[in-house]
């Protein structure tokens, strides 16, 4: 393999397909970053096992052929050249010399044929979107995914479309998010059954990390076990989750006894203030919202000291005092969209529901905490 | 103000309380032959807990195992140990202090520090005033104890560490370039193994070069925390005040030298519960529950490995803690290397009365919190045997037949 290619997008490419390599791993193999070089391009592909991102660049090519380098090596490497063209070689033995300017690295690769292959599969259901609305169907819901292995599959987000719409989901148990896009733009096509699939976080973190705010489409390629995202100049593929997602519907209330029209940012804000005085995970006590006549209250006491916030804000139905954990609350009013946003509660052990005043585009779901007086 | 503050220690504590015991029922003293505290010889979880001086002239240590004690001096005179009595004897060491100054801290079940600041006007000097609590020691529970006297509890435990047993020995800030820097810098109190070894390579090996290395160095090499604590230490500062009520605890762990080396998951996870079982119901007495649980495992080269876990809600529940600790365990082991020990550890306590509502399990997580208070509930009015869990029983059996 010989090839020369631009240094920036070489650089570009090894910080992004680095997301999906191992830092540590008792294959040596699983360290690297596996070069190949055919038709003009120099593909450059990460793989854990877990998530496989392949990023493709322009290159003149003068010979094909692929080598594995190691990933930290050659990225501290390629990120200190300063010329604008690099040339990488492969020798003998593997060995992978490294020209620029007038720097000259060589490194000891390993065998390309050694480099674990990223699962080729039939896609059974493809969805398109915009970089900018995956981005969005991620932030909106991550937060709330579950990170205790004993329950895996939540550690994952469910991916749901039909026609136009496309959701996401993610429940930890003590919270539910669900973000919805429906656009012209995004097109189905296939079918998967009825419970759409579950994205590793994992994937999806990097996804969002790759991703811009463009509106370049990404094409999303699944099958029961894999997915592939394919944007730009880079392909990333990722094992699902396998089992059952919790069937979340269900646990969206659909009746109320209370129900606060509410300022986000005014809300939003308050909740922030009431919380300075939980300083650690220890030293923590739940907010307590007192809701009545146009008013939400919001008291915190810990050992470090007392809050109150008053929040004037439109309440209809029953009188409420119910806790909260102020993280819970607040990741989804930050993670809310529009000016306004209804709170809908059935009793202070009960989930409260928050949705925009108009459309279907979020719903989240905080469970309280029992406040002790009850 | 400068304070005064003694320390009080022991000596040989489980040996001597044995020894007072048996001298009051009228049998031989054996803090006059090699004797030691120490479970049977032929478990090898057995550790010396306390040795007569006599014993001590034998190279016998606390803490090594009571076989390679015997093999120093086959004679040596074996008592088992009887932690009921330790923990009479100590309520009876701490009242004898009580008498002395209000403020008392027990520090260990055979250590406290006094306060005595204010006392001291009484007596002629803090030397007079400890020979006294020495002397009435003595006199009313027939055992010897060293007392340390410095300006704070730091060099009065210090003090009290110097030659034994039955001396009183002062350190106060006059006195620590002569008593105590020229010690190794693992005599100082908090500076472990590692620490000491790390501040030997740095050829920084007596407290006084501790105490005149720069502390920015000290803390490049031991941490920012914890260098400027031995760096103060060695300094002779120390501001802690003498705590009459205990601390809250910072974490509850437990761990246990097995009998068998383990070599199989089903083994260490049966090890797993039992550990499990025990903190979490020491946990549940202080109403405290942890964020984050974390289990050790340690191989024959004693070699020790450990991993946390931090939880997204509090726990004191005993299975929650022990199906953690068998996914903990299970990345940590190999499955192939021997282990000698197993241990579990909790902390980031709190005592907040968490009620986080949740999508799944409230009425099973509710069930088993009942289940481990019914469970405390009998062992605390019949005893810790009385029950055990099913599949325990199980594998006694099957280890028995």
């Amino acid at each position: 393999m010989k090839i020369t290619c631009n240094t920036t997008a070489l650089t570009e490419a090894v910080n992004i397909v680095q997301k999906a390599v191992a830092s540590r791993s008792t294959l040596p193999v699983l360290e690297g970053i596996l070069l190949k070089a055919s038709e003009g391009k120099v593909t450059l592909t990460g793989n854990d096992l877990e998530i496989g991102i392949e990023c493709a660049i322009d290159a003149q090519i003068a010979s094909e052929g692929g080598v594995v380098v190691n990933s930290s090596l050659f990225g501290n490497a390629v990120r200190k050249l300063s010329a604008e063209l690099v040339l990488i070689e492969m020798g003998s033995n593997n060995i992978v010399k490294i020209k620029s300017g007038g720097s000259e690295i060589t490194l000891t690769g390993i065998n390309a044929g050694e480099f674990p292959e990223i699962p080729k599969f039939e896609t059974e259901y493809d969805i398109v979107l915009t970089q900018r609305e995956i981005k969005k169907l991620i932030r909106h819901t991550i937060f709330a995914v579950g990170t205790s292995e004993a329950k895996l599959i939540l550690t994952g987000c469910l991916l749901e479309a039909a026609e136009n719409n496309v959701n996401m989901v993610a429940i930890d148990g003590f919270r539910l998010a669900l973000k919805k896009i429906s656009t012209e733009k995004a097109s189905v096509s296939g079918y998967l059954g009825d419970v759409g699939i579950v994205i590793p976080s994992k994937t999806l973190k990097e996804i969002n990390n790759i991703a811009d705010e463009s509106d370049d489409n990404v094409i999303i390629r699944c099958s029961q076990k894999n997915i592939r995202f394919e944007f730009g100049n880079v392909i990333m593929t990722s094992r699902l989750l396998e089992g059952d997602f919790i069937d979340y519907k269900k646990i969206i209330p659909t009746e109320w006894s209370t129900k606060v029209k509410a300022d986000l940012k005014a809300l939003s804000d308050a909740v922030d203030r009431a919380s300075v005085v939980i300083t650690s995970e220890i030293n923590k006590s739940p907010l307590c919202l007192t809701i009545a006549e146009n008013t939400i209250k919001i008291t915190c006491e810990t050992s470090s000291g007392k809050t109150e916030e008053f929040v004037p804000v439109q309440t209809e139905g029953n009188d409420l005092e119910i806790g909260f954990n102020n993280k819970y609350l607040l990741d989804a009013l930050k993670n809310a969209e529009g000016e306004e946003v209804f709170l809908q509660f059935t009793g202070p052990v009960n989930p409260c529901l928050i949705t925009p005043l108009e459309g279907d585009s979020y719903k989240f779901i905080v469970l309280p905490v029992r406040l002790r007086t009850e | 103000m400068q304070r005064t503050i003694l320390h009080v220690d022991v000596n040989s504590a489980f040996l001597s309380w044995e020894a007072a015991r048996r001298v009051a029922a009228g049998e031989k003293d054996i803090r006059l032959i090699p004797s030691a505290i120490g479970g049977s010889g032929n478990k090898r979880g057995s550790v010396i807990l306390a040795k007569s001086v006599l014993a001590k002239r034998f190279g016998i240590k606390t803490g090594e195992p009571v076989l390679m004690a015997l093999r120093k001096c086959p004679k040596l005179y074996l008592a088992k140990p009887n932690f009921k009595l330790y923990s009479q004897s100590s309520k009876a060491f701490m009242s004898v202090c009580l008498k002395y100054s209000a403020a008392v801290e027990q520090y260990s079940i055979d250590e406290c520090f006094i306060d005595v600041t204010n006392a001291s006007r009484i007596y002629q000097s803090p030397f007079s005033m400890a020979e006294k609590i020495k002397k009435d020691i003595n006199d009313s529970l027939g055992i010897t104890v060293n007392i340390g006297i410095g300006p704070n509890k730091l060099l009065a435990k210090m003090a009290s560490g110097f030659e034994g047993p039955n001396k009183i020995h002062t350190l106060f800030l006059e006195e620590i370039s002569e008593k105590l820097w020229p010690l190794p810098v693992r005599a100082l109190f908090s500076v472990g193994r590692a620490t000491a070894q790390r501040l030997e390579k740095a050829f920084i090996r007596t407290i006084g070069e501790l105490a005149h290395t720069p502390l920015c160095r000290v803390q490049k090499l031991t941490g920012e925390k914890s260098g400027l604590q031995i760096h103060n230490f060695a300094n002779g500062i120390d501001d802690e005040p003498v705590l009459t009520k205990p601390k809250d605890a910072k974490g509850y762990s437990i761990s246990t030298t097995l009998q068998k080396d383990v070599v199989s998951a089903e083994t260490a996870y049966e090890v797993l519960l039992v550990l499990a079982d025990s903190v979490t119901m020491r946990m549940r007495a202080d109403s405290a529950k942890a964020f984050c649980v974390s289990v050790t495992i340690r191989d024959n080269n004693f070699v020790d490995k450990s991993r946390q876990q931090k939880l997204p809600e509090p726990t004191d529940i005993t299975a929650e803690v022990y199906s953690i600790s068998k996914q903990l365990f299970s990345k940590l082991w190999d499955k192939k290397t021997a282990l000698r020990l197993l241990g579990i550890s909790l902390f980031d306590i709190t005592k907040q009365e968490s009620a986080q509502q949740s999508f799944f399990n409230d009425g099973q997580k509710q069930k088993l919190r009942e289940l481990d208070k019914t469970i405390d509930d009998i062992r605390s009015k019949f005893g810790a045997d009385v029950i055990a869990r099913g599949s325990l029983l199980q594998s006694k059996e099957d280890a028995e037949g």
